[in-house]
């Protein structure tokens, strides 16, 4: 599992854009409601093997 | 320390990005600082920030003049922004964090003392990117986030701090690395969380080599100053503080270290490097590592 916290909604448009390459292999993205002050959470379940910057380069995601 | 229990009680705890109790504290979810955000720890926070500023004589050492605008990246409690604002009363003072300091909070909610006018928080995580156009500050701040910035992450971070400060500007960073001669049980509560730390790609030299990455990032005139402050109870005041603030803090790693050491063991070695660094023969001491550079014209 990886997380990231973004504010950027081009950043969280790229996240959305990769949800269907990630599902595909297997995976599963969780978008969360952005924060009062507009931050958003997000948790990316991906399958043994794989890394977020297979699908969404340069984003600040870190494995828990 | 009871301190840390008493001193914000009348403050509201509103949190704004998603917490979850994780080891039985509340952490932020979505960034890579494992400590935890409760209000014990924003009082911790701000015990350091004045056991920082009497030991260094202020807040700041780069020779910034008068700046007009200036950021605080990973503000936390925001005291050193506000701080800041009210040094510098013509100056835009900005604190940059992924959530709102509660001081801020309480403020607008009537409970604390008003903010200072010329002082505002940002929302934004610098992992992704520092939310301001490029030369926006005069002088751009950073202190002790080696806990939150993984090791593959710091040149950009870096890059970033130069990026929004103006040509002529100047950019600081102050951070800490591991306790050295804690002995055997400090050494081992090291271990234990630098391996915790590394699950998450953070690496704790990282913090001493700010300067480096500042000249690599192309600044000029960049001062990297090295401050090994004694730690325990054996020493001055200062280094009892230290030692008052590490404990409270090192708390945070507690129900964290899965796989690493049972919370028993936690608590022995916890007790046990408490105990040897309150001696003179361990000689226990804290490296900070102050850099500060100038982006060129």
């Amino acid at each position: 599992m990886y997380q990231a916290m973004l504010s950027n909604p081009a950043n969280v448009a790229r996240v959305r854009a990769a949800q269907p390459h990630i599902e595909q292999v297997g995976g599963k993205v969780n978008i969360a409601a952005p924060t009062k002050v507009g931050m958003v959470v997000i948790v990316l379940y991906l399958p043994e093997g794989y890394t977020p910057d297979q699908f969404i380069p340069g984003l600040p995601f870190y494995p828990v | 320390m009871r301190w840390f229990g008493w001193f914000r009680r009348g403050a509201p705890t509103v949190e704004s990005t998603p917490v979850a109790m994780i080891g039985g504290r509340a952490r932020k979810l979505g960034i890579p600082y494992v400590l935890p955000s409760d209000l014990e720890e924003m009082n911790r926070l701000d015990f350091q920030h004045f056991l920082l500023r009497q030991t260094f004589k202020g807040n700041f050492a780069a020779p910034i003049g008068e700046p007009r605008s200036i950021l605080d990246v990973g503000s936390g409690t925001g005291r050193w922004a506000r701080e800041m604002a009210q040094l510098f009363p013509s100056a835009r003072v900005v604190g940059l964090d992924v959530n709102p300091p509660p001081a801020d909070t309480a403020a607008e909610a009537g409970v604390n003392e008003p903010l200072p006018p010329n002082y505002e928080f940002a929302a934004g995580n610098v992992l992704e990117s520092i939310p301001f156009p490029d030369a926006s500050f005069d002088f751009v701040h950073m202190r002790l986030l080696v806990l939150a910035i993984p090791h593959d992450r710091w040149p950009y971070v870096v890059s970033e701090l130069v990026r929004v400060t103006r040509p002529g500007g100047w950019v600081e960073s102050v951070e800490a690395t591991t306790l050295q001669h804690g002995g055997p049980a400090m050494d081992m509560l090291m271990d234990w969380i630098n391996t915790l730390l590394a699950r998450r790609g953070i690496n704790f030299p990282d913090g001493g080599k700010v300067g480096e990455l500042m000249r690599a990032a192309g600044m000029v005139n960049v001062t990297a100053t090295d401050v090994t402050l004694p730690f325990g109870e054996y020493g001055d005041r200062t280094a009892k503080l230290l030692a008052t603030d590490f404990f409270n803090g090192v708390k945070g790693y507690g129900g964290l270290l899965q796989g690493i050491a049972t919370p028993e063991q936690f608590e022995q070695v916890v007790a046990a490097a408490r105990a040897d660094t309150a001696s003179p023969q361990t000689g226990c001491v804290s490296p900070f590592h102050i850099a500060y550079g100038q982006r060129p014209w």
